[in-house]
């Protein structure tokens, strides 16, 4: 059996630790108790950490870790088969191919993406709860719920954009 | 653009992409509505999930009595101990107590109805993404819960079953507009069904549309389960008459009802697995 090099060994640590950070995460979006919810308002954190994940990782493994936490949410939501798998896979393999084509990689462009991501799942979460089911009150709910859970996720891009940075540095 | 189109991460992503349609469609012709891909992931992180719904639930226990130990500890470090010892002894009697309660209310519903059969369930994890108050349940197809099974607390309904996977299942509340229960007022016995909108959902409550205008029903009357369509047993309470008020489409009335229990605060649920009249199952084909 081939040896792994010294650099594969630390790709490898790598990404177990960030799988690790996901899981993490995910467990604490999913688990009622955890982060607060001021005004009924809700955080998705797995959004901005598949985007900074996809930013540092590239397409391919963005892809796989999109894949991965939006399994993890699918198991636990209502939403239909394979959604949010589908819907943060996107995420992440977009935002890591972007960044190897035509963007830099720092904060702020992690903003537009986790900005255009969040905007995308809630806004979708919103068309399939309430306009496609032609319930009243959508207006309301959006400008109640959802977009204040689209801003209040985006408090939490900073932490998962300096955590993913810091350990990619420390096992680059 | 060209060569993102041909490269191995576009190939992969469409291949997987195909994947996840594959097992959709799986799931749609599946009686348990729920993707392989979901029921794997549910397998395998279900336990994690259970793991911190246990804590987080220590957790918000534990916190009031770790201040006081930390004010006790300046005095001296036997009684920090001491109290750290009696704190946990504490948690694990007020976790006991919780679940002795729970089981007392299930042995009156099991008294009065012989022929149910229950699972019990923790809830071990709520959608963020789910406005409607839906949970994740810590018991599946390996423990006998299907598709349609009515979910409990004590003698009130809380909703049911919509997905099922072999250690999990998702439950779908009261307060999710796509519920519908068929229930009558126990002292006028006027008739209908249960529902919710969006609005009322958001504040808690429910409605029994399609009363007369000169309804009986008055604030603070009981509303329970009728039985008819075989999904949930006869006689389960769902709630309290909170208002009537006039229909602004028709000339038909509804009443607005406060659901017995709190979907939100809910720790702990059983699930009837069978009863008799139940649609599908051997008991109520002796019906």
């Amino acid at each position: 059996m081939m040896a792994l090099s010294a650099d594969n060994k630390r790709i490898y640590i790598r990404r177990a630790v960030f799988a690790l950070l996901l899981l993490a995460t995910a467990v604490i979006q999913n688990t009622k108790g955890f982060l607060p919810e001021p005004f009924g308002v809700r955080a998705f954190p797995l959004i901005p950490l598949t985007v900074c994940l996809g930013m540092h990782e590239r397409d391919v493994p963005g892809l796989f870790f999109g894949l991965g936490a939006g399994l993890i949410w699918d198991a636990f939501s209502a939403a239909p088969h394979g959604y949010y798998a589908f819907l943060l896979m996107s995420a992440g393999f977009l935002s890591g191919a972007l960044i190897a084509t035509v963007m830099r990689n720092n904060i702020m462009t992690a903003l537009l993406l986790t900005v255009t991501s969040s905007f995308a799942v809630v806004t979708l979460n919103w068309l399939i709860t309430y306009v496609f089911n032609g319930y009243g009150g959508a207006g309301m709910a959006y400008l109640t719920f959802y977009l204040p859970s689209f801003a209040y996720t985006l408090l939490f891009l900073p932490l998962c954009f300096y955590a993913v940075r810091v350990i990619k540095n420390k096992l680059i | 653009m060209f060569r993102f189109f041909k490269s191995i991460g576009f190939k992969i992503f469409l291949g997987l992409t195909a994947a996840l349609l594959a097992g959709a469609v799986t799931a749609a012709l599946l009686n348990n509505n729920s993707a392989p891909q979901t029921s794997a992931a549910g397998l395998i992180f279900g336990p994690l999930q259970r793991f911190s719904s246990y804590m987080a639930d220590g957790l918000s226990d534990f916190s009031v009595y770790f201040k006081s130990s930390a004010v006790l500890s300046e005095e001296n470090e036997e009684l920090k101990k001491e109290i750290a010892r009696l704190t946990d002894e504490l948690v694990d009697y007020e976790q006991s107590k919780n679940k002795l309660t729970l089981y007392e209310k299930f042995l009156d519903v099991k008294e009065e109805n012989p022929s149910f059969k229950f699972a019990a369930a923790p809830v071990i994890a709520r959608d963020p993404g789910d406005k409607f108050f839906g949970f994740t349940a810590g018991r599946g197809s390996i423990h006998g819960i299907s598709v349609d099974d009515p979910v409990i607390y004590g003698k009130y309904l809380v909703g049911v079953v919509t997905s099922v996977m072999p250690t999990q299942c998702k439950v779908s509340t009261l307060l999710n507009p796509a519920v519908n229960v068929s229930a009558f007022e126990i002292s006028t016995r006027e008739s209908g069904f249960v529902t919710t909108t969006p609005e009322l959902s958001e504040k808690g409550l429910c409605r029994l549309p399609g009363l007369e205008r000169t309804t009986a029903i008055v604030p603070g009357s009981v509303v329970v389960t009728s039985g008819i369509g075989g999904i949930y047993p006869r006689n389960l309470i769902i709630g309290t008459v909170d208002e009537i008020a006039n229909d602004i489409t028709d000339i038909s009335s509804f009443a607005v009802i406060k659901p017995g229990v709190d979907p939100t605060q809910l720790q702990d649920v059983f699930i009837i697995t069978s009863f008799e009249g139940q649609v599908g199952s051997d008991e109520g084909q002796g019906q």
